[in-house]
């Protein structure tokens, strides 16, 4: 069954180019799959649209056979590539607003969490530093149990040894039977996790998908081989 | 979901709005020390109590400022819940739109509503500590006391027992006054990040700047119109037993106006919040 569906899915800006057009797919539900293009090909707009704070020009998306609104907020775990959060707030402030709105946060895993990378959780977010501050989104967002993680860019600007800890906490958090969107152009960090791929052109064109293990096994190649192949310069 | 909204939205403005009202509530004492030093006769010194007088007004000046930074602090939270990255977390709660906006109204009441009642209480303090000594030194107060009871007695001669209609009527148009002050500082902000991403600040300044003009203008116009049914002569004629109920026929319009107005406000604002937000 598929977590999310896109139908005929269009996208412009004010401008009135096109960002995505015409694009049609389905995610199932279970797997870790990766968005990868190049820069302003689009995954973000697409993830925002699914998120429900982009509106489509035209088309439909649904999660869970649900149209997007404010009914599958509470199914879609979103982490956006910026820091978010009130900076005046605590960790623990923080932590008490997630369950607060969202039913399915997982206060207790949430803090066991914070106690691993030893943070603070009366700290302040403005005393904390960059990666520390995203190191707490991710948790905050992987300590849902939602049925889609939408994660855009989570390891773009942090060191090597977060990168590694981000994916570990990704893949170790999440329910199996959910799935995560990956959006990334760190491919060679992010393809070990990945059970299925979209490669996605300018104007959301689906340029390549499937199976991430299949297409290794079939092409010989790495996903960060072939990326540099279908997108070279 | 509203009370919860509501609870983060008091919590993240009272946490510096008490900060105003106790700097408030400090001038009115201030204020109510120094009125007495300035305004009667019992320090050596002209220079000082003259001083004490142009500090104790300006006492007064900055106490009556609290509304102004409520206004603020409000205003400032329903930018940044919404326009800035913070939104990325408002508008992907599982919450609808139209209740995002009810919590933002409700906490723009149930503040300046705080900040009159400071405001009246700062009142009090400057009158206990400070007014009284002066209306007693001057024999004020009997001046006002007897001002009052003319005009008390002028209107409910004129009027009657429609002084209480009339002012049911006033209460409503002050409520639905905040309500469309509010909104329209909402609609102008929402209105401008959906024109400009990059300069919506200033191009909600511009659309305030217009719409109040505009708003103004008409406000005038329709003042001058009902200026004419007002007239004062027109209460002592035999026929001012109509002009009493034109009065409230004309208040009962005024508060109509109002209510339309805002609530046209809040389903444009919730038009846009729904189908125009882009946060890219």
């Amino acid at each position: 069954m598929s977590i999310l569906e896109c139908k005929n899915l269009y996208k412009a800006y004010k401008s009135g180019k096109y960002v995505l057009a015409d694009m049609s797919f389905s995610v199932p539900a279970g797997k870790i799959v990766g968005l990868l293009g190049p820069n302003g090909c689009g995954k973000s707009t697409l993830i925002k649209t699914v998120a429900g704070l982009l509106m489509p020009t035209k088309g439909e998306v649904f999660v869970d056979g649900i149209p997007v609104g404010d009914e599958t907020k509470a199914l879609v775990s979103y982490l956006p590539e910026r820091t978010y959060f009130n900076s005046q707030m605590c960790v623990n402030e923080l932590v008490a607003y997630f369950k607060d709105f969202y039913k399915d946060f997982d206060e207790e895993r949430a803090y066991q969490l914070f106690a691993d990378l030893n943070i603070d959780t009366r700290a302040r977010l403005a005393t904390l530093s960059k990666g520390t501050k995203e190191k707490v989104q991710l948790i905050m967002v992987m300590s849902r149990r939602a049925k889609l993680y939408l994660l855009d860019e989570p390891i773009a600007g942090v060191d090597p040894a977060a990168r590694e800890y981000i994916l570990s906490t990704i893949v170790g958090n999440y329910d199996p039977e959910s799935t995560i969107m990956i959006t990334t152009h760190l491919i060679t960090d992010v393809e070990q996790v990945l059970d299925e791929f979209m490669f996605l052109g300018y104007g959301g064109q689906i340029l390549m998908c499937g199976g991430a293990d299949d297409v290794r096994a079939e092409t010989g190649k790495s996903l960060d081989a072939l990326f540099r192949e279908v997108f070279r310069c | 979901m509203l009370g919860k909204l509501l609870k983060y939205d008091l919590r993240s403005v009272f946490k510096y709005w008490w900060i105003a009202a106790v700097v408030s509530l400090s001038l009115a004492v201030a204020a109510g020390l120094l009125i007495p030093m300035g305004f009667v006769e019992n320090t050596k010194y002209e220079v000082v109590q003259v001083l004490c007088a142009i500090i104790a007004v300006l006492c007064i000046v900055g106490m009556c400022l609290l509304p102004i930074v409520g206004s603020v602090l409000i205003i400032v939270r329903f930018y940044k819940h919404f326009f800035t990255d913070e939104g990325y977390l408002t508008f992907t709660l599982p919450v609808k739109k139209h209740t995002l906006l009810n919590s933002k109204l409700l906490m723009t009441f149930i503040f300046q509503l705080a900040s009159v009642l400071v405001l009246v209480l700062d009142f009090v303090i400057v009158y206990a500590l400070g007014l009284l000594e002066v209306f007693t030194e001057f024999a004020i107060w009997n001046e006002i006391k007897h001002g009052l009871d003319l005009i008390m007695g002028d209107i409910v001669m004129s009027v009657g027992n429609m002084w209480i209609l009339y002012l049911v009527e006033l209460i409503i148009i002050g409520v639905a006054s905040v309500f469309v002050s509010a909104m329209l500082i909402y609609l102008c902000i929402t209105a401008a990040s959906v024109i400009s991403k990059k300069y919506k600040v200033l191009v909600a300044i511009g659309l305030y700047y217009g719409a109040n003009s505009v708003i103004s203008f008409i406000s005038q116009f329709s003042v001058m119109g009902g200026n004419y049914w007002l007239m004062l002569p027109v209460l002592n004629t035999p026929e001012h037993v109509n002009s009493v109920w034109l009065i409230a026929a004309v208040l009962l319009l005024v508060a109509g106006v109002y209510v339309a107005v805002g609530a046209a406000m809040y389903v444009l604002e919730n038009y846009l919040l729904e189908r125009k937000l882009d946060l890219q």
